[in-house]
């Protein structure tokens, strides 16, 4: 019963976002988080209308959707660092090399994992593909959130939403990919009844944090922005230089 | 495959990330000095919280052999105390300058188009190297007091030179035992 109404609950609320998104002109700055959302909500009622009207079916279904919605949800990542870094062109730079780097890694490990596995099938390997790709998009958030606090990006407030959201949701993908297929039934058991409200936590986030639009706050500075990097760097350098002096000078010998 | 434990090292980083997103530290860090206090300036010695002659007075053994000369234990409590407390300001404040130093940093390379991976790889570890010089530092003050630092800094020396003479004699004695070893059927 509880179950139930978290589904119709979370189905709600995925409508309410959208109507929201589209209402306060949200859709338009973050067209593929909406889209992505939009997905999930076609692929939730796709889902129960094959489970109930071509039950043999929902397999193929279940894992073709998902697969679409791991290749959405990678370009939600990329989208939070469009719009995120649009005002830091040289954090920005960090950053696409940063993402490029971490999946051309996850390709590389996919690869390599499959051409030396002589067992593969790919029946068998769905799960783990999957857990594979949210995997590095984990990586691909904790990179980008480091670099936003590294250098002290502010999010507004709807960026933040979508941020927080989808980092919650993949942390717990991860988890149930890592554990779902290797242990017994108790973890799929009490698993059951974490999830679903753990889903209904991260649309709840996304209704608040994007139940209007606002605007991410401006960077203070604008004089800096032609200044050029090596002169940075370089007073940068030698100031810590001169600290290092600073601090030997107490005691050295 | 991914491991077990990596793939909850990555969620469990990836909550706490969010947990500090949450938290509003990312909002809390954007409350920088206005642009003019932050502009890197072109003459260096920004950290010296005070002068380099008072530091050395802080770290020298000589107001200590004063106190000694005193011969009352209450004044040289007094004073261990105090100049202990002194140093470990000094040191907090040079960390701090070092933390703005490269807050700025960050804030005028952030917006640069030109911005170099390597360079600001370089710039981070020369922080992170001179961070833990002062976690040292303050560490070694707790432990041997800011008087004896210097005694502690002259003994660490020579027993740096001490291993690195060692080391060389282990050295010139093995390769003279590889060429004597070659020598030999």
């Amino acid at each position: 019963m509880l179950n139930q109404f978290i589904w119709w609950g979370g189905i709600v609320l995925e409508v309410l976002l959208l109507i929201r998104g589209i209402r306060g002109k949200l859709a338009f700055q973050y067209p593929v988080f909406y889209a992505y959302i939009s997905f999930v909500l076609l692929q939730s009622l796709l889902r129960l209308a094959t489970y109930h009207w071509n039950s043999p079916a929902y397999s193929y279904v279940y894992w073709v959707t998902e697969f679409l919605g791991v290749a959405i949800g990678c370009a939600v990542v990329f989208e939070i660092y469009r719009v995120g870094l649009s005002a830091y062109p040289g954090t920005a730079r960090v950053a696409r090399n940063l993402l490029f780097f971490v999946f051309v890694m996850a390709i590389a490990k996919t690869f390599v994992d499959v051409s030396n596995d002589p067992r593969w099938r790919p029946a068998a390997t769905t799960m783990d593909l999957e857990r594979i790709l949210r995997i590095e998009q984990a990586f691909a958030i904790v990179a980008l959130i480091a670099l936003f606090l590294v250098y002290s990006i502010p999010f507004g407030r709807n960026l933040r939403g979508i941020l927080l959201g989808y980092g919650m949701f993949i942390a717990m993908s991860v988890i149930w990919l890592t554990f779902g297929a290797s242990s017994g039934d108790t973890f799929r058991h009490y698993w059951s009844y974490v999830q679903p409200p753990s889903y209904f936590m991260t649309l709840g986030v996304w209704v608040a944090h994007l139940w209007s639009y606002r605007a991410s706050p401006e960077p203070k500075t604008t004089v800096l922005l032609e200044q050029q990097y090596q002169r940075v760097a370089a007073a940068t350098t030698r100031r810590l230089q001169d600290a290092r002096g600073y601090l030997g000078r107490a005691v050295r010998p | 495959m991914i491991g077990i434990y990596a793939a909850l090292m990555i969620s469990f980083l990836l909550v706490v990330l969010l947990l500090c997103v949450w938290r509003g530290k990312a909002q809390a860090a954007q409350q920088l000095p206005p642009k003019s206090e932050l502009t890197p300036r072109e003459e260096g010695g920004e950290p010296e919280a005070c002068p380099p002659e008072i530091v050395s007075r802080i770290f020298s053994g000589d107001d200590w052999h004063f106190v000694e000369g005193v011969r009352s234990s209450l004044v040289k409590k007094l004073f261990c105390r105090e100049r202990k407390a002194v140093a470990l300001i000094w040191v907090q404040e040079t960390s701090a300058g070092i933390r703005r130093v490269m807050r700025e940093h960050l804030e005028s390379a952030r917006r640069s188009h030109d911005l170099e991976i390597a360079s600001e790889a370089k710039i981070f570890l020369q922080y992170a190297q001179l961070q833990f010089a002062c976690g040292v530092l303050f560490a070694c003050i707790e432990l041997v007091g800011p008087q004896r630092l210097r005694g502690f800094a002259i003994y660490t020396d020579a027993l740096a030179r001490r291993i690195a003479d060692a080391q060389l004699t282990l050295r010139a004695v093995s390769v003279h035992h590889e060429i004597h070893g070659a020598d030999s059927p």
